[in-house]
């Protein structure tokens, strides 16, 4: 997915702006003129000195689309992959504390197994196998606190 | 010459031998996982430290922190994702040379350079250690100010794309690294109410996200396809080095000189030192366009500095106590547990533990070479892996690292928004090198800004007006003349080649 100069110059300029209006609000250090708003606000001019140049080096070029889409992102399986990628990340997120490190890195793994079209056989015994070796490796060489969850202390 | 024998006689014992072997293993697996730093490792081995000899105790952390450097190496060559920061400077070049089947002559690289960088940084500690700790000692904050700038410089000569671009990804790390309470006013800035982002974004989950789960994203978009190129096998690593060492010297020395003077330099490390020397490299080579490319120059100038940077940190930790980097703020804590008191005195009340230690930094580089070897042996298997069981392996090991670097499933939220960043960012041809450079040197540039304009009461002058200060500030004008002068010539030259075309 690309974006023309254009938008990423205006996506940029908007950014710059928002961040010098939240710094300005940021409270000083009593006493003195500088603090927490001083660095923003310069990065804030530099984003909207950069986004100027990118808006109209892009103005300057003509009529170019918004956007472009790649024929990858074009196609079904490929958004619903990068889909499924992402919620399977975001499932390791708010249920790993609950269910476990073992159990959701093994419905991790193995769901992106299939995703990339490995037989589920070898899916599912080279997930577990990742599983045990990532809490083996992690949890107790590196001390790493991996969750339980519902699964019982494991004796290594 | 007593002195030397001495230490000696305490190096060479089994014991101590054991020890930096057993730490250096320790080290090269912890630098190879994506996630774990060589900060990490070090902390890691404080507890069994407890139970040593001093020497054998600071020889491991040595070992350890030297072969963690060189290990994240690795998995940057051979997947992509940079086992430490420090290797994120070069990871284009490393991989792209693999994807090439010239996986020897990156890896052989590597290993040869951060061998030799560190070398020469222990060089650098065993001989000059006291006199550049006075100079080091005198910078104060708008030194550091105009320092932190020159890194910032940098972002221009690393990438070969639109500058416009390559700043807005420097601003971007530059605003990633404003978020949080670590500022010195203390106020909370760009947290949007969350208690996590209090603490800031940690820079580990970035980088694994940017660097990695955008790969894993492109892997499952292209569903597989850019992989089957890769040759499995990796050739003779040894084989180029004759070549390399003729052809690169002075990229050698370069790099060196640039790793030891940032180590030495209280509060920037090893990644600092690649990123820096790396985009001097760029700067100065005479094929900058192949940068990035699968271009073994840059990695043998930022695998030196890396590496003796690392050596180098130890000067000010040793002579005053003052940490160069986060390893010797660990090693401080360890050299008191110890009894051996950083300090001056420390080489005169018991100068034949500290040679000890320098004798052990010259053995840990030396047995890097055998033991890198062995390594890059054992994990080239990787390449013979096919991508879509790859892929799954590497996301599930992402996220434990990302979990690792607070423990909290914070990072791991962060590593996921960071992959499609990430992913935006290199398909809409914004480079990714300076928005890390951004994060790293951000908080250091913020510090010595607002301390400084603190100080003198917003007088600008006072930026200036230290003769260390000045001598940077003149540097870093004639490094801007001359960026200006190649932009305004480049469209000229282009548009003159143009005509004559016509």
């Amino acid at each position: 997915m690309r974006f023309s100069d254009t938008t990423i110059g205006a996506v940029f300029l908007l950014a710059g702006i928002l961040l010098a209006w939240y710094s300005f609000n940021l409270p000083t250090i009593p006493g003195q003129d500088y603090g927490a708003a001083t660095f923003p606000i310069l990065i804030a001019i530099g984003f909207v000195g950069c986004s100027l140049r990118l808006l109209f080096a892009g103005i300057r070029r003509g009529n170019e689309p918004w956007i472009f889409l790649s024929d990858e992102i074009k196609s079904p399986r490929a958004l619903a992959g990068v889909a499924a990628t992402l919620l399977l990340v975001l499932f390791y997120i708010f249920f790993a504390q609950v269910i476990g490190f073992i159990p959701t890195a093994f419905i991790v793994t193995f769901a992106m197994f299939l995703l990339l079209k490995v037989r589920p056989g070898k899916a599912a015994l080279l997930a577990g196998l990742a599983a045990f070796a990532c809490d083996f490796i992690f949890r107790t060489m590196l001390l790493v606190p991996l969750p339980f969850g519902m699964v019982p202390r494991l004796p290594w | 010459m007593d002195v030397i024998l001495q230490a000696f006689g305490l190096v060479a014992t089994g014991n101590v031998f054991l020890t930096v072997i057993a730490a250096s293993m320790f080290g090269l697996f912890v630098g190879a996982v994506p996630g774990l730093t060589a900060t990490m490792a070090t902390a890691l081995l404080v507890p069994l430290t407890f139970f040593m000899e001093p020497v054998a105790a600071v020889g491991a952390i040595v070992a350890c922190s030297a072969m963690a450097i060189f290990a994240g190496d690795i998995p940057a060559a051979l997947l992509r994702i940079p086992g430490t920061p420090a290797s994120a400077a070069y990871v284009d070049d490393t991989y792209k040379l693999t994807q090439k089947g010239q996986a020897e002559l990156g890896l052989g690289a590597c290993v040869l350079f951060s061998a030799l960088g560190g070398l020469f940084g222990t060089i650098v500690l065993i001989f000059a250690a006291p006199s550049l700790a006075e100079i080091a000692i005198k910078f104060s904050s708008p030194e550091y100010f105009w320092i932190a700038l020159l890194g910032l410089t940098c972002a221009v000569f690393m990438g070969d794309s639109n500058p416009a671009k390559g700043l807005l990804s420097l601003f971007i790390g530059l605003t990633i690294a404003s978020v949080g309470l670590n500022n010195p006013a203390g106020v909370p800035r760009l947290t949007f109410g969350s208690t996590e982002m209090l603490a800031g974004i940690d820079f580990i989950p970035v980088m694994i996200g940017i660097f990695a789960i955008s790969e894993v994203l492109r892997t499952v978009l292209s569903q597989g396809k850019a992989w089957d190129r890769a040759p499995a096998a990796i050739g003779n690593i040894f084989k180029d080095w004759g070549v390399m060492l003729k052809t690169y010297w002075r990229q050698l020395l370069r790099g060196n000189v640039t790793g030891t003077i940032v180590g030495i330099l209280p509060g920037a490390g090893a990644d600092v030192a690649a990123y820096v020397s790396y985009a001097v490299s760029r700067r100065f080579s005479k094929e900058p366009k192949k940068y990035g490319t699968g271009h073994v120059e840059g990695v043998v100038e930022a695998s030196a500095a890396n590496n003796a940077s690392l050596s180098s940190a130890w000067v000010p930790a040793l002579v005053f106590g003052i940490p160069g980097d986060t390893i010797t703020a660990i090693v401080i804590g360890v050299l008191y547990v110890k009894g051996m008191n950083p300090g001056p005195t420390l080489f005169i009340f018991n100068p034949q533990t500290i040679y000890a230690v320098f004798l052990i930094f010259i053995l840990a580089n030396l047995i890097m070479i055998p033991l890198g070897w062995a390594l890059i042996k054992f994990s080239k298997n990787i390449l013979r892996v096919s991508k879509a069981v790859l892929m799954p392996l590497i996301l599930i090991f992402c996220i434990v690292g990302a979990f690792a670097s607070n423990n909290a499933v914070y990072g791991v939220t962060i590593m996921l928004i960071f992959g499609v960043v990430g992913y935006l960012m290199e398909e809409n041809g914004i480079p990714i090198a300076p928005c890390v450079l951004g994060i790293v040197i951000g908080p250091i540039l913020e510090k010595n800004l607002t301390t400084t304009l603190i100080k003198s009461q917003g007088n600008l002058m006072d930026f200036v007006n230290r003769p260390i200060a000045f001598g940077i500030f003149v540097v870093f004008c004639l490094i801007w003349v001359s960026i200006i002068v190649s932009w305004i010539r480049t469209p000229r030259q282009t548009e003159e080649m143009a005509k004559r075309e016509i």
